[in-house]
């Protein structure tokens, strides 16, 4: 082989790594905008997930949201009744409304007659 | 059967009547003043038509981070409770689509808005227009970090608090009434009621009927209840015209925006509390004839009301007695 082959050959492998490195880089370069900018289209809904919380016997629960740079965060409640649900702890056969379920009543409504004292409809 | 005598007192609250029995009547007024100050603060907290509430500071907050009171915190949560309850059924962010069809103002001055717009020669129709289905952007889009009061509405939210409130503040006025005052109480706003306390003999004897309204002998049924709570959900009475003429009522399906469709005209239940009773009602209006099997497995007392009157009930809900006593 002549010198000049073995010349041009070295030159034409180096040219071509030197485009393999640069189209390397900028489909790494593209990657990284792509991720930015799915992060930004939707990280939105990460922030957005719905509070949850474990409410425990006494009352107390523990909850997370979203709030703080839409990342979770969590802080801890005592007794922190919505007040209504309860209803006194005589209402349900589970007073604790943070349960996972509509409380039923602790008895079924019992069969009247004539008119009522109050009346419930809609309004 | 008989019933002690009871105290009673019946006053305007949140557009509605509400209805106060206590089972001493001595305890009456003592009763009211506490109901009127819970009151008070329950429509401060989230009334959607008052400039000044909590509720409307937040609607208009445009997405930031509001700090809210210890009670609106409860009221939202309550509210958010329902909804991971059905499933999103009963949905706080209907604030919008109930203003586009109408429902943008206390709903006594929108009835008197249409009877003006009625009554006028130049007035094309009513003053508000039921345009595409209204935007429910759904309750996940509501942040609440219940530790530091903090509330934040995303994809352009805005409360109504409406579904759960009433039946909210008539849980906490019967129960801080019985504990101040160790009587009976029923309270009742608007047609939605909770017991607390030592019930009279016999229980509380409530009519059931379409309309709160109505009187103790409208048609539908008499029954007792001597805790919890009985709430009842109705397209019949709330509504008024659209643009075509057609009526809307206040139930919104999240799912479309727009009014309810549902067979079932009225639908009482019974439960735990008023809030839940009240958070059932409404879903049950929504999901129409699914809400039959699912009260059924949920084990929740209710009456159901079909569109030509014929009714069905779930767990033990009293059958409906003849003709003559729901006629």
């Amino acid at each position: 082989m002549r010198r000049d082959d073995v010349r041009f050959a070295a030159a034409a492998r180096d040219d071509g790594m030197r485009k393999i490195s640069k189209y390397t880089w900028r489909a790494g370069a593209a990657g990284v905008v792509c991720s930015a900018v799915i992060a930004v289209a939707f990280g939105h809904h990460v922030a957005t997930q719905p509070p949850t919380a474990v409410h425990t016997g006494n009352g107390a629960s523990n909850s997370s949201s979203g709030l703080s740079g839409g990342g979770a965060s969590s802080s801890n409640t005592s007794g922190s009744s919505t007040s209504g649900s309860g209803t006194n702890g005589s209402g349900g056969s589970t007073t604790n409304q943070g349960q996972g379920t509509i409380v039923v009543p602790a008895q079924p409504p019992a069969p009247a007659n004539g008119g009522g004292q109050v009346v419930s409809g809609a309004s | 059967m008989t019933t002690l005598a009871v105290g009673s007192d019946t006053f305007s609250v949140f557009g509605t009547t509400a209805t106060l029995l206590v089972s001493e009547p001595g305890q009456v007024a003592a009763a009211r003043v506490i109901a009127d100050a819970e009151l008070a603060a329950v429509d401060l907290a989230c009334s959607r038509f008052r400039p000044d509430s909590e509720l409307s500071r937040l609607n208009a907050a445009g997405g930031a981070v509001t700090t809210v009171s210890e009670l609106f915190a409860d009221l939202l949560e309550a509210a958010l409770r329902a909804a991971r309850l059905t499933d999103g059924d009963v949905d706080p962010t209907c604030g919008q689509a109930l203003a586009e069809i109408g429902y943008d103002r206390d709903f006594a001055e929108l009835r008197a808005a249409q009877a003006q717009a009625a009554g006028s020669p130049e007035a094309g129709g009513p003053p508000h227009r039921l345009r595409r289905a209204g935007h429910v952007p759904g309750w996940h889009s509501v942040q609440l970090d219940r530790g530091q009061r903090q509330v934040r509405l995303t994809h352009g939210a805005q409360l109504d608090l409406g579904a759960t409130a009433k039946a909210w503040a008539a849980d906490r006025c019967a129960e801080i009434i019985a504990g101040r005052l160790g009587s009976g109480v029923l309270v009742s706003l608007g047609g939605d009621m909770a017991v607390a306390g030592p019930a009279p003999g016999g229980g509380w004897r409530v009519r059931v009927t379409d309309d709160h309204a109505a009187g103790p002998e409208a048609p539908g049924q008499t029954v007792t209840i001597r805790s919890g709570g009985l709430a009842t959900s109705s397209t019949t009475v709330r509504t008024w015209t659209g643009s075509g003429g057609q009526r809307v009522h206040h139930i919104i399906n999240p799912a479309t925006g727009e009014p309810a469709r549902s067979c079932w005209r009225t639908v009482s239940v019974a439960a735990g509390s008023c809030v839940d009773a009240n958070t059932a009602s409404t879903a049950a209006i929504i999901r129409s004839a699914a809400a039959l099997p699912w009260l059924r497995d949920a084990g929740l007392p209710a009456r159901l009301v079909r569109g030509d009157g014929s009714v069905e009930t779930t767990a033990g809900w009293p059958r409906d007695p003849g003709p003559d006593d729901a006629a």
